[in-house]
């Protein structure tokens, strides 16, 4: 019988017993103190229990909070998978391309007397020039300046590589030319630079996500690093040097995934730089080419309230 | 007198479905699919619970009760994707809620207990909150519990938690813990005589509960 004063006890609070119950109740409870006390502490809180006034509108406000956030998540979420799914693409490729990158490193330009590019591999038997036509080399015009893309810093380029302005200029079988080793470590700096913004350390994000653009200038990671740099520039003051991290986003990426984002960066960017009349052709973008953005509603606001 | 025939009000989250019809089970599955009006018509169902809920575990005086709320009510949904049918939708929830306000309660007692090792006395600033005294005066145990709840081993809060403070008979929280039915008993043992510690040691409230009793 002691082992059911528990259940008793509940359904005593619910009103669920008869007479007969509630006297087995009772008498089981003289018998227990320690029965007695939860007892008696169920019945305060049950009879402190009530529905409040505003309890409708706190009610609401939760929903509203719980379906905003899941809408934002949501998207999020998309955004994070089409980002994996284009590091895994990349991995792959970089794994597949792995021998011919091994190979690459016995490879010199070579340019043919009919003037077309071409990549010659030096064989240990006599070094006879063999040609390798997998290989891909960067295009030339690619590096021309009329590509209008800051350089990230003189460090850049690679020393035995032709010099290229910006990662996203490389061409693909550039990109994969990055090992599997390399994308880890840039995905390893991304991931504590995030890491680090989240926590508060922002010079230290900064300076990581600096570090990141400036070793690892190919990977993917540098391109989105772009965006969290511009934004903790421009937090820290340095609306100039923030402006051309999301122009740059904006020149390589005009509708990548985080163009918003870059759209309303660029806009904060400029308004600090005391450029309204440019900031308003920012948001006017921003609102025409995302009108379902997190941004949207901020930027017609802002082009409502600004002259 | 004990009062043996306290009825609860009939929206009381403690009026729990039978297992074998779950009416939101349904509307949980649609939520799962991404129906936003499914997620907006479960909320509404589900979110008054929760609020109750974190009221009886946190009180009606703590200042963080919304969010906690918003905190249960998201982790709630998006729990539904681990949710294995063991129990009713409602009790799943009523879980979610009960261990979000639990965890946001042992933070409080975490963070007060660091407060005291600082050089500023917090404890000694002025609240409109009832005092330690003032609740010994009234002789009431529901202060005593919620310490309780902070400060036991989590096992034993929960079980503590669903019992005292939400009314679950033993086989429903067997029901919503996935424990064994002798495994919550020892629980709730432990958890009696932790409580049944704490008020003997308390003179003013032993004297009051003895002459009541």
């Amino acid at each position: 019988m002691r082992d059911r004063i528990e259940d008793l006890s509940i359904h005593a609070r619910r009103g669920e017993l008869g007479e007969s119950g509630l006297r087995q109740l009772a008498l089981s409870l003289e018998s227990s103190r320690e029965a007695r006390l939860f007892h008696e502490a169920g019945c305060e809180f049950d009879e402190s229990d009530s529905v409040l006034a505003g309890d409708d509108a706190i009610a609401k406000r939760v929903i509203n909070r719980v379906m905003t956030s899941r809408n934002r998540n949501s998207r999020r979420r998309l955004r994070s998978y089409r980002f994996g799914l284009a590091m895994v693409a990349w991995t792959a490729a970089a794994a597949a391309a792995a021998p011919l990158f091994v190979a690459s490193a016995v490879i010199r330009p070579n340019t043919l007397a009919n003037g077309e590019n071409a990549t010659v591999l030096h064989t240990s038997k006599g070094h006879q020039p063999r040609p390798l036509v997998a290989i891909a080399r960067p295009e030339p015009q690619l590096s021309q300046p009329d590509m209008e893309h800051e350089p990230l810093s003189a460090n850049t380029a690679m020393p035995s590589e032709p010099r290229v302005d910006h990662p996203r200029a490389r061409s693909d079988a550039q990109l994969v030319g990055l090992s599997p080793r390399e994308l880890n470590t840039s995905l390893q700096l991304f991931a504590e630079a995030n890491r680090m913004r989240r926590t508060g350390r922002l010079s230290d994000a900064m300076r990581q996500y600096a570090a990141l653009q400036k070793e690892y200038p190919s990977s993917a990671e540098t391109h989105v690093a772009d965006i969290a740099l511009g934004m903790l520039r421009l937090q820290s003051g340095w609306a100039d040097a923030a402006l051309s991290h999301f122009r740059r986003y904006l020149e390589i990426s005009p509708a990548g995934d985080l163009a918003p984002e870059a759209l309303w960066g660029e806009a904060q960017a400029l308004t600090a730089l005391r450029r309204p009349g440019v900031a308003r052709r920012s948001y006017s973008t921003l609102l025409r080419r995302y009108p379902e953005s997190a941004y949207a509603s901020a930027a017609r606001a802002k082009l409502q309230v600004e002259p | 007198m004990p009062r043996y025939v306290f009825r609860p009000n009939s929206s009381d989250c403690t009026e729990l479905p039978s297992p074998r019809h779950d009416e939101l089970a349904t509307l949980a599955a649609a939520v799962q699919k991404g129906d936003a009006d499914a997620l907006r018509t479960f909320l509404t169902t589900i979110v008054p619970y929760l609020l109750r809920i974190v009221r009886r575990v946190l009180g009606p005086e703590h200042p963080d009760l919304e969010d906690v709320t918003y905190e249960a009510a998201y982790a709630a949904v998006e729990g539904l994707s681990r949710f294995r049918g063991e129990g009713t939708v409602k009790h799943f929830a009523c879980r979610v809620a009960v261990l979000t306000a639990m965890n946001v309660r042992r933070r409080d007692s975490t963070a007060k207990r660091a407060r005291q090792r600082e050089t500023v006395d917090f404890d000694g600033l002025p609240s409109d909150r009832p005092g330690p005294e003032q609740n010994l005066l009234t002789a009431s145990l529901v202060p005593i519990v919620r310490d309780l709840v902070a400060t036991l081993p989590q096992p034993l809060a929960e079980a503590l938690t669903l019992h005292v403070i939400l009314g679950y008979t033993v086989p429903e929280i067997v029901e919503s813990c996935g424990a064994r039915e002798e495994t919550i008993r020892s629980r709730l043992r432990l958890a009696k005589q932790a409580l049944r510690k704490r008020v003997l040691g308390n003179p003013v409230l032993r004297e009051v509960l003895e002459a009541e009793l």
